[in-house]
């Protein structure tokens, strides 16, 4: 009796049964953290915070998978919604869903003809990508889609008394820069069409460590300096920080940091004009700065009794600009991670798992292409196929803007830039209308039915439940029939129609600026004006007026005066957490986390069509739609406010 | 855990066991006043000859070892401490790593041990310092009671390709004592497990994950080769003198397991661990009736290789490659001196030197990690003392130092107490300051080593009652132990900011809790005999050390690994030759961070239950005894993890032939 009672209760322990479990995160992106484990142990794991509710998910790719991520998780990136996770000491890179964390593939050592330890991942296309190795000579290239080996870079590095060690990738044009950090001292130069090493850059010091390329195409790389706690020293011991221009790979500027056991590491602001340093403290520097800060911008937490936190891991948010540092405590533990604002203030702390090394930064459900728009197009699902206007307001977001670069060259014509428009609405690319009263006039292959009652019409945005820019949208049939937008606009009802948050017969003309980094001043014909800010943190080109913008002259200068509807800016600023809140509107309109919002898609329908008098416009059909900013709004810390549009399609099953 | 009367050796040849008639109220030895052991035989060390002392440990004691398996590492912790807080003597002669200041019982065949003497807590400085856990002496003893030729022969076959030989054979006149041991084990130890840690995606052609499944795997990279060989000789007149030396050689060839999540493939990787280890003592004992003089010098060397390299490039690669040279001389005299019938003093001083050498490549080191010599010395003075009939006391002071550095002196105080003679009950109680100085690694080894380490020290308090009866059938003993210690400047290694690792003194620990045992034999007729052993610990080990700074969660939490409670039973019946061994092994909970963290799967090991059984028939033939003997591990095949990632093989069997002259 006794062996069968140990036999039941044997059978009820020993080994937890896994389950998946589904995770509902924020539409607006959130931040994966990256937690390594230790050595040996296989307890790397993955975190999730959400950054609107800050709140925190631990474990989730155990969770979401049944299955453990491995050992010693080295480093994670993120891109167009798919994460990809090298685990070192597991031979693995997955990947998965950055919003499900479900594993949509993996790569596997033995996949491979040389990797060995994978430390990181570089995206160069969708279809190729870059693994770093801690061992191996080789950098690995796979397609990041399909998870398969195409073939591996022999980076010549040495392989018998010494380690062949590459590290992080940053990219710069068409070359790919990679640190040799366990006993090296180079970093190699990549060629992406080549898949060859082409050149390298020696430094006086041991151990680069981390690297980034800044708004000037300098190439900062900091080192570790190696160690020294005895006989056997590697190196000095002493970090340093380069900088390098990419495209001469001189070094331009050698500074030599304190001697210290931190972990250096580097990042840079969203717009990649202010450099990161972490060595103890975390430092801030201007990337035209020729020497380190003297004080810390933020530094280390000291506790009462003098015990000093040690900061482990670093990343910045390219879309906030928050700045994330992980505090590994013990190595042992639940490591703690601390977020600040760009201003330097703390945000939020919260335990992540053990010795949080890594963050990526999921886009939002508006920044990712959720289906394949050009695979839809095959399908019938993109609608549009020609866009005939793209006459943006002023905006720092339309051109140049820090997170996407340019997206129109100079001096382009109206024609080139509404190609660039169909461009990226194929492709899910986000496109700007900037301030109050900018457009896109996009016509359909065919005419759009009304399905009286049914959604007929979709576009995407990018609302955030704090961050809301609601376009109006505008419908026309082809009444004449030659295939132009030149018929009768009507405006697609939305939850403000005929309140006082609307206004229709609405103008507003903007003043071109005369000199280099103006602000752009406007007045409407509601007596209202006031400006679109010149903000050099968001975009540094000289002026947010578009080359293919004509302007006509006026007693005031040039201008160019956009007619439409207006809808009430509803936004507030908390200066204490440089913070603006922009809530949406009930629905109806685009850009904006309304009932009729899912996934970022806004769902219309032809029915809400009504004429300037307000009475229903009874299309049958449509065959050109028009979008426009809707506020005329202006936060302090986010300036214009701008709708964003992705795409317009077709409303099916896989968007729903 | 003191056994009050001397219990035979049940494992002898043609043994039908027959309790010997004793005094229970035989006169309780002086020397081990107050003291808490416990003593395995050669009934619970000869078990079968593919038996480590660290499943003995496992099964039959208190103690906690952790391992992953056969072939693999395994360390035991008294009562919540650490690895290096186990000392280990060996004939005399202290065999901890001076590397590491640990000892791998996995290296050690339990049938190379005749008696181990486990000393808890404060007893073990009777024995030796450091031991802030306890210490365990393990003794190879001569038989002069057989004379002539006497040998054994086993051959072992089982799961996963495992071999085990042991051959034994000893010779004997009246002076003279010689023992030669050997012993084999070689395993693939590629057992299968359900793989939990991994799934295996099957996708339909659009490439959409259609089902998933955990996929069964075979332990990769588990194979060992272990070869051990013994010689014992002794000499003894008739005037008290005793000559003895013994040498102890091993090998081994070791796999390092892939871990649950590794992915990579076996062929292409070569993980592996290779000791040669020698060791030796040679000893002369004299005894008189008022005093034992007992003289023992010795040498070990320890030479350790670790490569882990790769053939996935053109060429061989390595990526870690160590080597390690430890060798040590050390002498001992111990003086006992009984000038009256209830007062016994004891003295003690040795020295021991120690060098190690030490290379290794690895992703954060080439070269020398060190290169170094210690000297260690110790002595000490102990007096016991029986003023009354019942009661005995005992007072030690005992002296250490390392290097240049003499650590404070070291006092311990024991007494007990007959309270009731019909039962041998006995209570009895100890205190007692210990200090463990730092391994040679903690020191020096580069990068890391920090030579500015301060010794671990700390208070250790035991009480408790012991029991010893006997019936005409029945004979019961036990004991129950609480025990409270606190060590400080605790030694921990974490990695620090550039990866590697780096000891400090961080920690506090409050261990405290309750050992119990329980030995029951019943004599059921005249063929029967039925025995249980049962061990429980309650360990709470709880660190109170203010921690790295103030996010540090592990203050007042349980260290890791180690289990609040643990338990084991062992059942023993034996009948015209048969015997059947069931052993029983249950481990509560264990965390593995400092934090106690539960919110992760990976923050915990699942508690479990370990069953073993062991049937075993001997046949007596003309000129030799045959033995047959069927092991089964894992009896009701539990899936189950002793280390993260690490798991278990399931119900694997052994079948041995033995024979003896």
């Amino acid at each position: 009796m006794l062996l069968v009672a140990f036999g039941l209760l044997a059978a009820c322990v020993g080994i937890e049964e896994g389950m998946r479990e589904d995770f509902a995160t924020n539409q607006g992106g959130g931040v994966l953290i990256l937690c390594e484990g230790n050595f040996n142990s296989g307890n790397a794991s993955l975190s999730y915070y959400d950054p609107e509710r800050r709140v925190v998910e631990n474990g989730v790719f155990r969770r979401a998978n049944d299955r453990k991520l491995g050992d010693t998780g080295q480093s994670i990136t993120v891109n167009k919604g798919k994460a990809w996770v090298a685990v070192e000491n597991s031979g693995i890179v997955w990947a998965i869903d950055a919003k499900t964390f479900r594993v949509e593939g993996q790569l596997t050592a033995g996949e491979t003809e040389h990797m060995i330890n994978p430390r990181f991942v570089h995206l160069i296309s969708d279809t190729k990508a870059y693994v770093t190795d801690l061992y191996s000579p080789y950098i690995t290239i796979f397609n990041p889609h399909t998870m398969t080996y195409t073939k591996s870079i022999a980076t010549g590095q040495p392989t018998q008394g010494g380690y062949a060690s590459t590290e992080e990738m940053v990219g710069w044009g068409k070359y790919v820069f990679t640190n040799c950090w366990s006993y090296g001292n180079k970093v190699l130069v990549i060629d992406t069409e080549l898949d060859a090493v082409v050149d390298s850059i020696v430094l006086s010091s041991l151990q680069p460590k981390s690297m980034v390329v800044d708004a000037n195409d300098k190439l900062w790389v900091v080192t570790d300096g190696g160690y020294s706690t005895g006989s056997g020293t590697l190196g000095d011991n002493v970090p340093h920080l380069y900088r390098i221009d990419a495209a001469t790979r001189q070094v331009e500027l050698d500074l030599s940091l304190g001697e210290d056991e931190a972990n250096v590491q580097l990042a840079t602001n969203p717009r990649r004009t202010a450099l990161y340093l972490m060595n103890n403290d975390l430092y801030r520097m201007d990337i035209t700065d020729r020497h380190l800060p003297l004080w810390p911008w933020i530094e280390a937490p000291v506790d009462a009794d003098g015990r000093r936190h040690k900061l482990y891991g670093l990343g910045v948010d390219p879309k906030s600009g928050d700045v994330y540092v992980g505090d590994a405590v013990d190595y042992a533990q639940a490591g703690v991670v601390m977020r600040y604002s760009q201003g330097g203030d703390k945000i939020d702390e919260f335990r992540v798992g053990i010795t949080p090394n890594g963050f990526a930064f999921t886009e939002g459900d508006a920044d990712v292409p959720q289906d394949k728009p050009e695979e839809e197009e095959g399908n019938g699902l993109v609608l549009v196929d020609t866009i005939y206007e793209y006459m943006p307001a002023p905006g720092h977001q339309v051109n140049g803007y820090t997170v996407v670069g340019d997206m129109i060259r100079p001096g382009a014509t109206m024609r080139e830039a509404c190609d660039t428009v169909m461009s990226h609405f194929r492709q899910g690319h986000m496109v700007s209308l900037g301030a109050q009263g900018g457009y896109v006039v996009a016509g359909f292959r065919e005419a759009l039915t009304n399905g009286h009652g049914d959604y007929d019409l979709v576009v995407r945005g990018n609302p955030y439940s704090y961050q809301n820019e609601p376009g109006i949208v505008w419908v026309m049939h082809d009444d004449n029939g030659d295939g132009e937008p030149n018929d009768t606009w009507y405006e697609l009802r939305g939850s403000e129609y005929g309140t006082d948050n609307h206004t229709t017969g609405y103008e507003i003309t903007y003043y071109k600026p005369t000199a280099p980094a103006q602000d752009i001043r406007w007045t409407d014909n509601m007596g209202g004006e006031g400006v679109v800010p010149y903000m050099a943190m968001w975009n540094s080109h000289d002026s947010y007026w578009q080359d293919w913008v004509e302007a006509v002259p006026s007693p005031q200068g040039l201008c160019r005066t956009y007619r439409g509807s207006r809808l009430r800016d509803m936004h507030t600023y908390n200066p204490s957490t440089n913070m603006s809140q922009m809530p949406p509107y009930a629905w109806g309109y685009t850009d904006n986390l309304g009932s009729d919002t899912e996934r970022s898609h806004t769902y219309l329908k032809i029915d809400n069509a009504v004429t300037a008098t307000g009475e229903p416009a009874n299309l049958e059909a449509i065959h050109f739609v028009r979008i426009q900013t809707g506020q005329t709004g202006c936060t302090p810390n986010l300036g214009e406010i701008s709708t964003e549009v992705y795409g317009i399609y077709r409303p099916s099953p896989s968007l729903r | 855990m003191m056994p009050l009367v001397d219990v035979p050796d049940a494992d002898s040849i043609g043994a039908e066991v027959v309790l010997r008639e004793v005094s229970v109220a035989a006169q309780r030895k002086l020397g081990d006043t107050g003291v808490e052991k416990t003593v395995l035989d050669t009934t619970k060390l000869h078990r079968h000859v593919a038996n480590s002392l660290a499943d003995v440990l496992t099964e039959q004691t208190t103690l906690f070892v952790k391992s992953y398996g056969r072939g693999t590492e395994s360390t035991a912790e008294f009562r919540g401490t650490s690895a290096s807080h186990t000392q280990v003597v060996w004939n005399g002669m202290k065999i901890n790593s001076p590397m590491l200041g640990t000892v791998d019982f996995s290296y050690i065949p339990s049938y190379f041990v005749d008696q181990a003497t486990l000393l808890h807590g404060a007893s073990s400085l009777n024995l030796t310092g450091g031991g802030l856990g306890g210490a365990i002496e393990l003794s190879t003893k001569p038989d002069f009671t057989t004379k002539g030729w006497k040998g054994m022969a086993v051959q072992g076959v089982g799961s996963y390709k495992t071999v085990d030989d042991y051959l034994r054979l000893d010779y004997t006149t009246e002076r003279w004592s010689s023992s030669t041991r050997v012993a084999y084990g070689h395993a693939k130890n590629d057992y299968e497990y359900l793989n939990r840690d991994k799934m295996v995606d099957e996708r339909d052609e659009w490439g959409t994950i259609v089902s998933s499944y955990h996929p069964r795997e075979k332990n990769k990279s588990g194979y060992f080769d272990d070869v051990n060989a013994m010689h014992d000789i002794h000499y003894r007149d008739e005037r008290g003198n005793t000559l003895g030396a013994s040498v102890w050689y091993g090998y081994s060839l070791r796999g390092l397991p892939f871990l649950s999540v590794d992915y990579r493939d076996e062929a292409e990787f070569c993980n592996e661990h290779r000791e040669e280890t020698w060791r030796s003592v040679v000893g002369w004992d004299h005894k008189r009736r008022l005093y034992t003089l007992g003289v023992k010098g010795g040498y070990s060397s320890q030479d350790i290789a670790y490569d882990y390299t790769t053939t996935r490039q053109t060429q061989q690669t390595d990526i870690t490659h160590s080597r390690s040279r430890a060798q040590t001389g050390f002498t001992t005299v111990e003086a006992n001196y009984y000038p009256l019938s209830n007062l016994m003093m004891t003295a003690t001083v040795g020295g021991r030197y120690a060098k190690v050498r030490s290379r290794d490549k690895s992703p954060f080191h080439i070269g020398d990690n060190y290169n170094k010599g210690r000297g260690e010395w110790d002595a000490a003075l102990t007096v016991r003392y029986r003023p009354w009939q019942r009661v005995s006391l005992s007072a030690l002071v005992r002296g250490e130092g390392y290097g240049a550095v003499v650590v404070p002196v070291i006092p311990a105080g024991f007494v007990d107490v007959v309270i009731y003679k019909p039962w041998n009950l006995v209570v009895k109680a100890s205190v007692a300051r210990n200090y463990r100085y730092p391994s040679m690694d903690d020191l020096f080894f580069q990068p890391g080593g920090n030579p500015d380490l301060k010794p671990e020290h700390g208070f250790t308090y035991d009480g408790g009652l012991e029991w010893d009866t006997k019936g005409r059938r029945v004979r019961v003993k036990g004991n129950v132990t609480a025990y409270d210690s606190r060590i400080k400047d605790w030694i921990l290694w974490t990695p620090n900011a550039k990866g590697f690792w780096v000891p400090s003194n961080v920690r506090r620990v409050h261990n405290y809790g309750l050992e119990t045992m329980h030995d029951v034999e019943v004599k059921l007729g005249r063929q029967w005999l039925a025995a249980c052993t049962m061990n429980y610990a309650f360990t709470p080990s709880i660190n109170e050390g203010k921690g790295v700074n103030s996010s540090d969660a592990s203050r007042g939490k349980q260290l890791c690994y180690v289990p609040r409670h643990s338990a084991n039973i062992g059942v023993r019946l034996e009948w015209q030759g048969w015997r059947l061994n069931y052993s029983w092994v249950y481990y509560s909970e264990r965390f593995t961070t400092t934090s106690n963290e539960t919110q992760y799967i990976t923050g915990r090991i699942q508690p479990y239950f370990m069953s073993n059984a062991m049937l075993e028939k001997r046949l007596p033939l003309r000129r030799v005894e045959l033995g047959l003997k069927a092991v089964v591990r894992n009896l009701l095949g539990t899936e189950y993890v002793t280390v993260l990632s690490r798991p278990m093989p399931g119900r694997n069997f052994e079948g041995f032939v033995e024979v003896r002259f």
